[in-house]
Order: C-alpha cells, then sequence, then structure tokens
C-alpha cells in the first residue's frame, strides 16, 4: 500500500498488520457496504481543522485520489477551532473537527447562511491517559484527573494533587514528593475542549499544565519524562507511554477501563469525530463532497479508521449519515 | 533616463553658442562635461527620489501597520449601546410569571400564573399564538425556575407537587413562523412532591441528564435526575455515563426554601430562604447531604429583590433594595466548601426592581425602581448605564439569550424592548492587569485561559503572566547570549588576526540562516530531555568548564616564554580546546558521584527539598540556551564590527605606552565600542522579545507567573500564534489578542528607542575617539 522501501523486520510488522488487521475489525466493518466509484468527480477539496483528524483525513485522501485521480485534495491541520472559521469564509469545504461545534460557533454560521451546518460523525476516538512507560501507577479516578489537571475542582476532588505521592504512587519509582508534569494540548485542539469538558467537568486547566501544539510532540514529551501525565487520542500512544485504566462509575457501578474498540462505549472519554460540512436544508451536496463522504462511511474508509488506531463507526450510525447526505430530507 | 537625455539636448544650442570662440577641442571637452554633469544630476535626482520613497514607504508601512492594530482594539473601549425604546402595545390581561424574548426568530415568550404561553412578534407585537403549559388536570401553577446552564429550558411546578421541564422553539418551520413549546422529558408531568405544592423550583440541564429540584412549604427537598437518552446533535450519547432516573430527598432541617438553585456541579444545592440566607447544600458520593454553609445574601439594612445564577451556572447575584448587586460563588479551598461574596457592584441610588443574565457571557441587566437600566459584566467589572426607563414601576426583565435584546414589562403591563449593541463587555483595561477573583478559583489570581468547551467559560483575559513570560524568556536569553556574543566579539574583533577574523565571523553569522522554528524543535524533543536526564553534569560543567580555562590560562603564563612564542597570534584559543573537552568529560564522569555525595542522590529533589524549586522540563534554562542560540549572531555580528572598527592606532599607541592588551581593551576598545556594543544588546534583546517559534516549540506555553530558572513561561508572540488562528474574527478574543501585539510592539518600539538614546549618549561622551 505504502510505496516505502521499510527495513526488513518493519516491512514485517506491516505485512502482519495488513493480513491481521482486516479480520480483526471484520465485525464492525463488515455490515458497511463497499464503496462503488462513480465517473465525473474532479476538482478540489478542501478540508480544515483538528489535526486529529487530519490524520485519518491524509489516509482517506490517499485512498480517494486513488480511485479519482483528478481529485486534488488539500488539508489543514490547524485545530478544531479553525474549523467553523474556515467554513464560514468558505477557504474549506469540509471542517475536520474533534469535538462538536459550540454554539457561538453554530450561531455564527447559522447567521451567515440561514442554516446551522450539518455534523457527520465519521469515526470513534478515545482519549487515553497516558503516563511515563516506567510509571507503576495503577489506576486513576475521574476526580483524581480533575485535581491533577485543573485549577476548578468541579469533578469532586477537594483539593489539588501536585505530587505523585499523592496519587498513591510507591517512593520506589522514585518520584516521591516531585511534582506531577501535566502535559496537554493548546487551545485551538479539540482535544483541549473534549478534555475540559468531560475530564475537568467544564472547568478550568491549571496553569501549570503544558500546552503542547501536536498529539505527537505531547506523547513524546511524556515519553521522556518520568513525572510526566497527559492526554491524547489512543491513535498517538506509542511503546513510549502506557495507557493508565481510568476508574468511574458507570450505571452506579465502580469500573475501569482502558479506552480500546471494545470499551468504545464504556470509557468516560471517548468521542465522536466529525466531518461538518455546508449542506442547505433540502439541498444536494456538491457530488466531489458527497463522494467522499461516501467513501469515508463505508468498509474501505472505515477499514482505514481501524487500522490507523481510531475506532470505527458503528454501521447502523454510518447508515444514518449517508442516508442524510444521499438525501438531506430523511434527516428531520 | 529619456528626459535626461531631452534636457541635454536642448542644454547644447546654448552651449554651442557660448563655446564657439573657442577651440573645437576645448568645445568638445565642455560639451563632455556638461553631458557629464547632467546625467550625474540626473542620477542624484533618481537615487533621492528612489531613497525617499523607501524610507518613506518603511515609515509609512510601520505607522499603518500601528493604525491598523489600534483600529482592531479601538472598539473595546466602547461600551454598551441601547437603540431607542419600542413600545409594544399592551399584551394581554394575566400577571406577568415569565418573559423572554428572541430576537434571532423575532419572537417573544411570555407566561401568565394562569400558565398560559402567549407568543409575540418582536416588531409588531401581534399575538402570533397562545398554547398552554402542559399542566396536570386542575393544577395552578405555583413556582418557575430557568435552566441553570443556560439551554433555553425551564421548570413549571404546580400545587399538586407535579413538575413539567419546557422548552420553547421559534425557528421557522417550513418556512413560516411557528413558535411552540417543546417537552424534553415528555410533556407528561414529573411527581416530584407528594401532593405538596411546589414552593421553590431548581433546574439543571447536563450532558446526558436533566435534574429538578423541588421544596414545599415543609418536608424534604426533592431532587430527581432523569436521564436523556440522547446525547448533544441527536447522537447516541457517548460515552454512554448509564445516568440513571434517580429521585432522592434530602431532609433539611427547619430550612424553608423559598428559592432553590442547581449550580453546574452535582455536588451542591443552594437553597434560598425568605429571609434572604443562602444555604449551601452538599451531596456527598453515598447520598448523604448536609448543610455546609450559610450566609446572609442581604445586607444587615437591606432586603433582597432578585437572585439569580449567572451563565454557567456557577455563581449567582443577588440584588437588594440598596441599589446593590452582589456576586457570590462556593469557593473549595483546604477541602472545605464555602460562599464568598466575590464582588459586589452599587448600581442604582434606589432599590433594584428586576433582573436578569445573559446565556453565554458573565452580563446580566439590572433595572432599578426609577427605570434605570444597568448592564454589567461581572468578571471584568465594566458597567454601562445604556438607557432609563421613564414609564411606571417595572415588574420583569429579559435579556435575550446572546444579550443583544433588553425588553422589559411593566405594572400597567406594556413592554418596552431595546436593541443592544454590547460587543465587548468582556473587556477592561484594569482587568488585563489586576488579579480577578474568577469563579471557583480558590483566590484571586492572574490567569490567561480564553477557550473552552463550551459557551459558558468565563474567559480569562489576564496579559500579566503574558507579558512577565516574554521578558522572563528575553531575559534567559539574554543572560545566555550576551556574555557569549560578546566575548567572541572582543576575540574576533580584537584578539583574532582579521585573516582569521573573516573566516570565523561568518560562520557564526550562519547560525542565523537556522530557521528558529528548527531551534525550537531540537530544543523541546532533543534538549529538554537531555539537559533532564543530565543536569548534574551540566550544572558541573557550568562550574568545572570557566575553572579549566582560568587554570589553563594560568598555567599558560607558566609556560617558559620560548614556547608561548610558538603559537600564532590570535589562534591560542585552539589551546584551550583540549582543556575544554578535558573539563566537560570530567563533569561528566564525576556527576554520578557528585549528585549521590552532596545532593542525596538526586538533584532535583534537592533543589524541591532545599529550595522549593520544582523541575519542569521544558523550562526557562532550555529557552535561554536555544533562544539565546538565535539571538547570539545578532549580538556578535554588531558588537564585533563595533569592536573592530575602533581604529588600530588607539590601540597600538595604548600598547606602545606601556599598556597591556587586557588594559587596552577594557579602558580603550570596550568604552569606544560601547554604543556598538549596547546597539548590539538591544537589537538581540528586541529579537528575543518577539521570537515566537523557540518559545512556542521548547516550552510547555503555561502562562505562570514564575521567575525560576526551571518552569516554564508563555510569551506574548507564542501566545499570538497558538490563538489567532482560533478567534472569531471580530470577538472580545480577536480584539484583545491585537491588543497584546499592541502590547509587544511597544514593548520593541520602548526598548529601540530607550537603547538608540543611551547610545548617542555614549556617543558623545566618547566622541574624541
Amino acid at each position: 500500500m505504502l510505496p516505502l522501501r521499510l527495513p526488513g523486520p518493519l516491512r514485517l510488522c506491516r505485512l502482519l498488520l495488513l493480513a491481521v488487521a482486516p479480520h480483526a475489525a471484520a465485525g464492525v466493518e463488515a455490515e458497511l457496504g463497499e464503496y462503488q466509484a462513480v465517473s465525473g468527480i474532479s476538482g478540489t477539496l478542501s478540508a480544515t481543522g483538528s489535526d486529529t483528524v487530519a490524520n485519518l483525513m491524509t489516509l482517506w485522501a490517499g485512498q480517494f485520489r486513488r480511485m479519482y485521480p483528478n481529485v486534488n485534495i488539500q488539508i489543514r491541520a490547524t485545530g478544531s477551532s479553525a474549523a467553523p472559521t474556515a467554513l464560514i469564509e468558505t477557504t474549506a469545504s469540509i471542517g475536520l473537527m474533534s469535538r462538536s461545534m459550540r454554539r457561538n460557533e453554530v450561531e455564527s454560521f447559522t447567521a451567515r447562511y440561514g442554516y446551522p451546518p450539518t455534523p457527520l460523525p465519521v469515526a470513534l476516538d478515545a482519549l487515553a491517559i497516558l503516563v511515563h512507560r516506567d510509571n507503576p501507577l495503577s489506576s486513576i479516578s475521574l476526580a483524581e484527573i480533575d485535581a491533577v489537571f485543573s485549577e476548578t475542582l468541579r469533578c469532586g476532588a477537594n483539593r489539588r494533587l501536585e505530587s505523585w505521592d499523592e496519587l498513591g504512587l510507591p517512593a520506589s519509582f522514585g518520584l516521591a514528593g516531585r511534582e506531577i508534569l501535566a502535559f496537554g494540548r493548546n487551545s485551538v485542539s479539540g482535544t483541549y475542549g473534549f478534555f475540559k469538558e468531560a475530564a475537568l467537568c467544564r472547568g478550568d486547566f491549571h496553569s501549570g499544565v503544558n500546552e503542547l501544539s501536536g498529539s505527537g510532540a505531547l506523547v513524546q514529551a511524556i515519553s521522556s519524562a518520568r513525572n510526566g501525565i497527559g492526554y491524547a487520542s489512543i491513535a498517538f500512544t506509542t511503546p513510549g507511554v502506557r495507557m493508565t485504566p481510568v476508574r468511574w462509575r458507570r450505571n452506579g457501578v465502580e469500573s475501569t477501563a482502558v479506552p480500546s474498540e471494545a470499551t468504545a462505549d464504556d470509557y468516560p472519554f471517548s468521542r465522536y469525530l466529525y466531518f461538518y460540512v455546508n449542506q442547505p436544508p433540502g439541498g444536494p451536496l456538491p457530488p466531489l463532497e458527497r463522494e467522499f463522504i461516501r467513501m469515508v462511511l463505508s468498509r474501505d474508509g472505515q477499514r482505514i479508521v481501524s487500522r490507523s488506531g481510531y475506532i470505527s463507526l458503528p454501521a447502523a450510525l454510518a447508515a444514518e449519515s449517508l442516508a442524510g447526505i444521499a438525501n438531506p430530507r430523511a434527516v428531520e | 533616463m529619456n528626459a535626461g537625455v531631452k534636457r541635454q539636448r536642448q542644454n547644447e544650442p546654448a552651449a554651442n553658442g557660448a563655446a564657439g570662440k573657442r577651440g573645437p577641442k576645448a568645445k568638445r571637452a565642455r560639451q563632455r562635461l556638461l553631458r557629464y554633469a547632467a546625467r550625474r544630476r540626473f542620477w542624484d535626482r533618481a537615487a533621492r527620489a528612489v531613497v525617499s520613497v523607501g524610507g518613506l514607504g518603511i515609515i509609512s508601512s510601520i505607522l499603518l501597520i500601528f493604525f491598523y492594530l489600534v483600529y482592531e482594539v479601538l472598539p473595546l473601549f466602547g461600551g454598551a449601546d441601547a437603540g431607542d425604546a419600542e413600545i409594544l402595545p399592551r399584551f394581554a390581561a394575566g400577571e406577568v410569571v415569565w418573559l423572554e424574548a428572541d430576537p434571532g426568530a423575532g419572537v417573544a415568550l411570555r407566561v401568565d400564573e394562569q400558565g398560559l404561553a402567549s407568543f409575540y412578534d418582536l416588531d409588531t407585537g401581534n399575538l402570533l399564538d397562545t398554547e398552554a403549559l402542559a399542566a396536570p388536570p386542575g393544577a395552578a401553577l405555583t413556582a418557575m425556575a430557568r435552566d441553570s446552564a443556560g439551554s433555553g429550558l425551564f421548570a413549571a411546578g404546580f400545587n399538586d407537587g407535579s413538575v413539567v421541564v419546557a422548552g420553547w422553539n421559534a425557528a421557522p418551520e417550513a418556512g413560516s413562523i411557528a413558535p411552540r413549546l417543546e417537552y424534553p422529558l415528555g410533556p407528561q408531568s414529573l411527581a416530584l412532591l407528594d401532593g405538596q405544592a411546589v414552593r421553590a423550583l431548581g433546574l439543571r440541564s447536563g450532558r446526558d441528564a436533566i435534574s429538578v429540584a423541588a421544596a414545599g412549604d415543609d418536608g424534604p427537598v426533592a431532587l430527581l435526575e432523569q436521564a436523556l437518552d440522547s446525547g448533544p446533535l441527536g447522537l447516541p450519547a457517548l460515552p454512554r455515563t448509564g445516568a440513571e432516573n434517580r429521585h432522592r430527598e434530602f431532609f433539611v432541617g427547619n430550612i424553608r426554601p423559598e428559592q432553590i438553585l442547581l449550580p453546574q456541579d452535582p455536588r451542591w444545592v443552594l437553597l434560598l430562604t425568605a429571609t434572604g440566607e443562602l444555604n449551601l447544600l452538599g451531596i456527598g458520593a453515598g447520598n448523604q447531604a448536609e448543610i455546609i454553609d450559610a450566609a446572609p445574601l442581604a445586607s444587615a439594612s437591606g432586603s433582597l429583590s432578585d437572585v439569580r445564577l449567572l451563565a454557567g451556572g456557577m455563581s449567582l447575584i443577588a440584588a437588594d433594595d440598596s441599589g446593590r448587586v452582589t456576586q457570590w460563588f462556593i469557593v473549595v479551598e483546604d477541602g472545605r466548601a464555602s460562599l464568598e461574596p466575590v464582588r459586589s457592584f452599587a448600581l442604582f441610588g434606589n432599590a433594584v426592581a428586576a433582573l436578569d443574565v445573559e446565556r453565554g457571557r458573565r452580563v446580566f441587566a439590572a433595572v432599578s425602581a426609577s427605570g434605570e437600566i444597568a448592564l454589567v459584566n461581572v468578571t471584568a467589572e465594566t458597567m454601562s448605564f445604556p438607557g432609563e426607563w421613564d414609564g411606571p414601576a417595572v415588574r420583569t426583565v429579559t435579556l435575550a439569550p446572546a444579550g443583544d435584546l433588553l425588553m422589559l414589562e411593566d405594572a400597567a403591563g406594556s413592554l418596552a424592548s431595546w436593541r443592544i449593541d454590547n460587543p465587548h463587555p468582556e473587556f477592561s483595561l484594569a482587568a488585563l492587569w489586576r488579579e480577578t477573583w474568577y469563579e471557583n478559583y480558590p483566590e484571586p489570581a492572574l490567569v490567561w485561559q480564553t477557550a473552552a468547551a463550551d459557551d459558558a467559560l468565563e474567559p480569562k483575559y489576564s496579559l500579566a503572566p503574558l507579558t512577565f513570560g516574554t521578558l522572563k524568556a528575553a531575559l534567559y536569553a539574554m543572560l545566555f547570549a550576551a556574555p557569549l556574543g560578546i566575548c567572541a566579539a572582543v576575540f574576533t574583533g580584537y584578539f583574532m588576526p582579521p585573516g582569521a577574523r573573516r573566516q570565523i565571523k561568518p560562520l557564526i553569522e550562519l547560525m542565523e540562516a537556522l530557521p528558529t522554528v528548527v531551534i525550537g524543535f531540537l530544543a523541546g524533543l532533543w534538549l529538554a530531555p537531555l539537559v533532564d536526564a543530565n543536569l548534574m553534569a551540566l550544572a558541573l560543567g557550568a562550574l568545572l568548564l570557566p575553572l579549566g580555562v582560568l587554570l589553563a590560562s594560568l598555567a599558560m603564563a607558566r609556560l617558559p616564554e620560548r614556547l608561548d612564542l610558538e603559537w600564532r597570534e590570535g589562534w591560542q584559543a585552539l589551546a584551550l580546546a583540549p582543556v575544554l573537552l578535558l573539563a566537560g568529560m570530567l563533569a561528566w564522569l564525576l556527576a554520578p558521584g557528585v549528585e549521590s555525595l552532596l545532593f542525596d542522590g538526586s538533584l532535583k529533589d534537592w533543589l524541591l527539598q532545599r529550595w522549593g524549586l520544582d523541575y519542569v522540563s521544558r523550562n526557562a534554562l532550555i529557552v535561554g540556551a536555544a533562544m539565546g542560540f538565535a539571538v547570539i549572531p545578532a549580538i556578535y555580528s554588531i558588537a564585533d564590527d563595533a569592536i573592530f572598527t575602533v581604529p588600530r592606532h588607539l590601540s597600538n599607541g595604548a600598547l606602545a605606552i606601556g599598556a597591556n592588551r587586557w588594559q587596552t581593551l577594557s579602558w580603550l576598545i570596550l568604552p569606544a565600542a560601547a554604543p556598538g556594543i549596547l546597539s548590539a544588546l538591544m537589537i538581540g534583546f528586541g529579537r528575543a522579545i518577539g521570537e515566537t517559534m523557540i518559545v512556542l516549540m521548547a516550552t510547555g506555553n503555561t502562562p505562570i507567573m514564575d521567575a525560576s530558572l526551571f518552569e516554564g513561561m508563555r510569551s506574548l508572540a507564542a501566545n499570538l500564534a497558538i490563538e489567532i488562528p482560533e478567534s472569531e474574527v471580530g470577538s472580545s478574543h480577536y480584539r484583545i489578542l491585537f491588543l497584546a501585539s499592541l502590547v509587544l510592539l511597544l514593548f520593541t518600539f520602548v526598548i529601540n528607542s530607550a537603547a538608540e538614546l543611551v547610545r548617542q549618549r555614549l556617543r558623545r561622551k566618547y566622541r574624541m575617539i
């Protein structure tokens, strides 16, 4: 698939992955239809927004270009907050977002066009709480996460947690008394906004949380800081970091989970990744965008999702979104 | 060119006439001279024009940038503006209990005490539709409450103890305006109190559940939590938290709540009694509840006139009959929650008659008994009085969700509305710099945090930490770059033979060609972890390297003179290379031993315990080194030129009368070159202040105010780079970012002007040279 010459062991790994992945994920994707290419599609498709989604977008674009060589796809990965602005100013026809639009973003779109933008979930994602790979922290509760990252303590904790012994880490790890070094994303990122809502109960980050401009940089920073903790999409995890299981109450029962495909709806920080498009009510999408979204929501498109570490969309949801694109009236 | 040629030809006949009497040779020479003079004149003028156009262009473009920044910032300083009052005809009979307006759809909703909802056209005042609230048969409306999350939902309580949760939708459907009531939990009423009339009511909507609290004349406070099937956008809720439908009852002793407020934190319920006492009911994880704190909202003299939760549902405002509005919120400090009065606004000379809040921003509108209208943003403490109502006493007032319309109903039942233009209430110059007490913060603080997950964020615009971070980064960079840059300049400019200098100088200047993004990247991803792992070796190196150099010079001075002559002048420094290498190796090798011997095995722990300094891996040390690296070429290059251009005969003279080279350097060369060195430093400092990518990538961009070498910072420039792409054009955030860039410009302007002044003074002082 990739026109890359990889060193021997890596190539083997890739072959193995290619061999295993389709079967592993077949459960979800098998229910989706294959994408059938249509004729007469050309032009330029531009997408702006979340770097988390842009990751996937690059792969989808590659797949799409193979079917339609005349199509040119431009991707700008600045952060989710750039997507609404780009959609309004028509500098992009697809807004990539890793959170849903805020009310005022929808309002400013509506003020311009008279109708709200259309959200289309294209994949599932989950934020993992990451620590250094040697860190023996067995699990962390929602209130503890809030107490580590926030200033406002809105999720139940009574005081901030500042050092690792307060999190119950054994002194043998050698971090006794050391301050917890918290890493996060910068504010343009949808991951930042989602974490604020889901993990800080809409509170504020503590001003000592390091803000990094990309999930990759964040994972890299944690893998080189033994006292580090942070959050990133599961697709960005590397062997240098470890996902900490999260303790939370679900249906009144204590449960502990790490994000994975199986726990997509049983994990507190799972979320949708969205495309936002400008579709007038009752009106059709331009053919290029429509075909691209059909490809993304097809078996091929969702296979790319699970292969790159995200979680593919439940078939029913994908079908519903597809119906909305094909026949806009059906959504309402 | 053509013009010049033409003029030259015109000049020719006159020249011919004058030169005619002399010989043809002289005539030709004169003609040549004239032609030459004309060409010279032309080029002189052309050059002057080009240069002045260039110069004026630069000055005007700088002014243009400056004025553009000012132009973008100016709207921040305009206060709230209200249009003329539009008086709508008397609506309907019945006492008003609920009034809301949606200027986007042009519809107003009014609910009377019978539970009849009437929809009106905001422009014409025409009655569009009426609809009765879905009440249980025979029940009378006894209480209403609005959603603390600002979703626009409201709850209505009835005398049989049941409650209905409703909202209204005025969005056009199928092209026509059809305002209607909607019931997110279904139109059937929820039984909260057992047969007792609902006296006090509270409502809160969350991501996956709606909570309603109700209390009757006596008995417990009932709290009902109703799970929602789908999350936002109608998608299946993710994650499925499995919020349950729960009905809980809390006994609160002899407290008889008159009003219940449900803040956006499930741990708290606020109960307000008839005497104006606010009780904080804390609900524990195990459903046990207790009154944690109580505070009288009204001042000793006055009585309360109205209490509301502000947007975001975390703080409340209480208005009393002395014209004062006070903000309160719950502060958790050291594990103990308490109700704190945070700030107070003395708005009117008489009582506050009515109060309402915006749904997104922390803005409330208050109307006094004499009809004055005030719009206040509590965070920035901006107050404006955009209008006045001179009709009968005001009974109720409502602010549209976005704060763009204010509507009131007076005692005679007539309605007046104002279009409000209040784009930037969250800004005040004072709030940018002073400590502000934000919701849920344990104490007033200087905070910069502008983005949130939802609209109900209380934006925190304090430029103080950013300004501090900018100066901190620049100062640490200068601490690193100034000694190195100047020493290097002294060495190449004074000691090194010009031949060697010609080769070394471009090499150092080449450092400037390295993109700062590359430096930042290396600093963040390579240097930071490296320094983190080898802090002791680095500290030891900082000690051993200078020591090694000193020892080496001492040794060289003691060497027999015969050996000393072997060195070619200016290349002595090469002899230091092995010394430096050795010192570095020594530091590396000794580090573990020294660390375990002197610092109990960990320098970082020792720093923390002994000095309270915590080591953050992306810190000022890294930025200082990385940015210092980027600034060194600028400092070096100018300082080297300044030192090199000090006339050689001066130093030769000094050496000839017996001064040694050190004396010549410090008493002659350096003072003479001081203006140049100073401008080198200032240019370096200016560059460090404006540097973006290195700070952005090498630090954690933490907006903290901590001067420690081992803590990070967030600079103005990095902040602009991070936040400009996300800010909505024309919003307060956008304009405050422009203000930040203006501050940055002002910084460099002041620094450069000061540098120029000092430089000129120095130049006057050493003019004799």
